[in-house]
């Protein structure tokens, strides 16, 4: 009940234009101030508990990396390779998008920054050669979702560390869906390219021996994903270590390999992770102060028990949750679905016996979908600002695409060894 | 001279907050590799998690003056110009109300905390809850100022959003 309240009250002040973590903040300490049994002082404590967590350090380290990683010249090194990859097939440049969120994808964790750094650098290439502008946006950030699904993945970590399930196990997981994505929006492109006469970007297919050089100068940022899973599966890292591991191995990337990070650029990296770090820790650390009432109440087992009574398919249920998930992924921000629900659906799903490791693959991937659907999503808004597209040119669009991505996440819940068969075997 | 003294001081935060950040780097590094090695270093990661929280504070308040904290706007941007001037004073004030009860029970808190040491190492406790008192000062004032730039400039009731997204 105090739950129910609480919660009313928090979602009224965010629909009313209060940010986020304050609407959760303010919230909460009302229960905290009409309680008679809980002291004040706990809220504090609440507070600064969150952020005294080790496993929690993943999450500023990964953004660090993810800045740090743009800076140290392999974005330039992983456009070339995507060009000499896929840039002669039709539609060429809109391949070399996709291939290109794929490549990011095993260095960076954010679909938002993705989406961000290639309508800056191939979106203008795009409508010069006569790309329809909302088709040239469309593809750039749904193409986005992969480097999200690939890992490592921001949402991921997010989720193992709220929902207390293994990120090695979620990274692992995430490879065969962000591969599988890929080839669909190839196959996608493609097709559309065929149809409309969009032209490859060059004239002929590159030698082999030009696709080895680019991958050779890419070697770096291949290895990385590679290192990673592999030091998590054989524990020569936690999560987090592995983090740390990451920022030392961009340091070393673009001071020692490509020679290009400058002091410059490291402390802006370090700037805008500053940033990022604030906005999303103050919306843990204030909604750390709600968790304590989510517990006491046993809000968990409580909704669990509703959703038991309405149907027991197991696909079914997921199905409805995943609905849900989609909906408020259109109007709410990813960051902000994933911190509130992932606490309660988690022990939710478990109950239900879903495995945790599927449906957060499934969860993350339709949330962070969310940043790519009107009318409410970051990557969108990114892509269309940097590119002045207006929206409904966008969205129509964008339809195919959106369409094969919800094909992709239907298929992820009714075949769950498709998330599952990489982290069965391997971890 | 105001605005001399506010530029210095937001250089000096933010200079902060990235030390704060590239020491937690560093000192979980510094943690992974000694436990490679066989010789854990303990206190490096009581030090990672101190030197965060004051990241975590500072970089909430770098996110406020940049306007980065995530607002939902899908509702308000169809409001009445009266109504969100009028949304924009009651928010201002009630997260004003909220930081100034966080900073005095957090203060209070503090001072019951000096006694208790982080982790493995003689440094008091008193230092990771003090970063919520002092970020909550920064961000009231930050609000404050906000709010009152606001005000004279008459642009009451535009919420902002830089629409600060990492997923």
């Amino acid at each position: 009940m105090t739950t129910l309240i609480i919660a009313a009250i928090c979602f009224t002040l965010m629909f009313l234009g209060m940010p986020v973590a304050f609407s959760i903040g303010v919230a909460s300490l009302g229960f905290f101030m009409f309680s008679d049994f809980v002291p004040l002082s706990i809220s504090v404590q609440k507070i600064a508990a969150a952020t005294q967590s080790f496993p929690l350090l993943a999450v500023p380290l990964f953004i660090v990396a993810g800045n740090l990683m743009n800076a140290t010249g392999i974005t330039a090194r992983l456009v070339a390779l995507a060009n000499a990859l896929t840039g002669w097939l039709a539609g060429g440049l809109a391949q070399v998008s996709i291939v290109l969120s794929a490549l990011m994808g095993g260095v960076s964790g954010s679909a938002v920054a993705d989406a961000a750094m290639q309508a800056r650098i191939l979106g203008p290439a795009m409508i010069k050669q006569g790309y329809a502008k909302g088709y040239a946006c469309a593809v750039i950030s749904v193409g986005s979702l992969i480097t999200a699904t690939i890992p490592p993945s921001l949402g991921l970590i997010l989720y193992g560390f709220l929902g207390n399930v293994s990120i090695g196990k979620l990274f692992v997981g995430g490879i065969v869906p962000g591969l599988l994505m890929t080839l669909i929006l190839m196959a996608i492109a493609f097709t559309i390219a065929k149809r409309r006469g969009y032209v490859a970007g060059m004239d002929q297919r590159p030698t082999g021996r030009e696709v080895l050089r680019q991958l050779n100068a890419s070697k770096y940022a291949l290895l990385f994903p590679i290192l990673l899973i592999v030091g998590i599966r054989y524990g020569i890292f936690t999560p987090s270590e592995a983090g740390a591991f990451a920022v030392a191995y961009a340091i070393f990337i673009g001071v020692f390999a490509y020679r290009e990070l400058t002091l410059e650029a490291f402390r802006k990296a370090l700037h805008q992770s500053v940033s990022d770090i604030g906005v999303i820790m103050l919306i843990i650390m204030f909604s750390s102060m709600i968790g304590y009432v989510i517990a006491l109440d046993q809000v968990p087992q409580g909704a669990a028990r509703f959703i038991l009574s309405l149907t027991s398919n197991r696909e079914l249920l997921m199905g409805c949750m995943v609905l849900l998930l989609f909906v408020l992924g259109m109007f709410l921000e990813a960051t902000v679905v994933t911190l509130l629900l992932t606490p309660i659906l988690v022990p939710v799903v478990t109950r239900l016996g879903i495995d945790p490791v599927h449906f957060g693959l499934v969860m993350m991937t339709t949330v962070t979908f969310g940043c790519m659907t009107p009318p409410v999503g970051t990557a969108m808004y990114a892509v269309c600002g940097l590119l002045r597209c207006r929206m409904d040119d966008y969205t129509r669009e964008a339809i195919p695409l959106f369409g094969v991505v919800i094909a992709l996440i239907i298929l992820m819940i009714v075949w769950p060894d498709l998330v599952l068969v990489l982290p069965n075997l391997l971890m | 001279m105001t605005m001399r003294l506010r530029a210095a001081w937001k250089s000096i935060e933010e200079n902060a907050a990235q030390g704060f950040l590239a020491g937690t780097c560093l000192m979980v590094f510094v943690a992974a590799a000694s436990r490679t090695l066989g010789e854990p270093v303990t206190w490096a990661i009581d030090i990672a998690q101190f030197m965060f929280i004051w990241c975590c504070m500072l970089g909430a308040n770098q996110a406020m003056r940049r306007s980065e904290h995530i607002v939902i706007d899908i509702l308000i941007a169809r409001f009445p110009p009266g109504l969100r001037r009028m949304l924009d004073v009651a928010w201002s004030l009630l997260m004003l109300g909220f930081l100034a009860i966080i900073v005095v029970v957090g203060t209070q808190l503090t001072l019951l905390n000096l006694e208790r040491t982080i982790g493995d190492t003689d440094i008091s406790y008193g230092w990771v809850t003090g970063a919520v008192p002092f970020g909550g000062v920064l961000l009231f004032v930050t609000t404050l100022v906000q709010f009152i730039d606001r005000i004279r400039r008459g642009s009451l009731g535009g919420f902002a959003h830089g629409g600060g997204e990492l997923v």
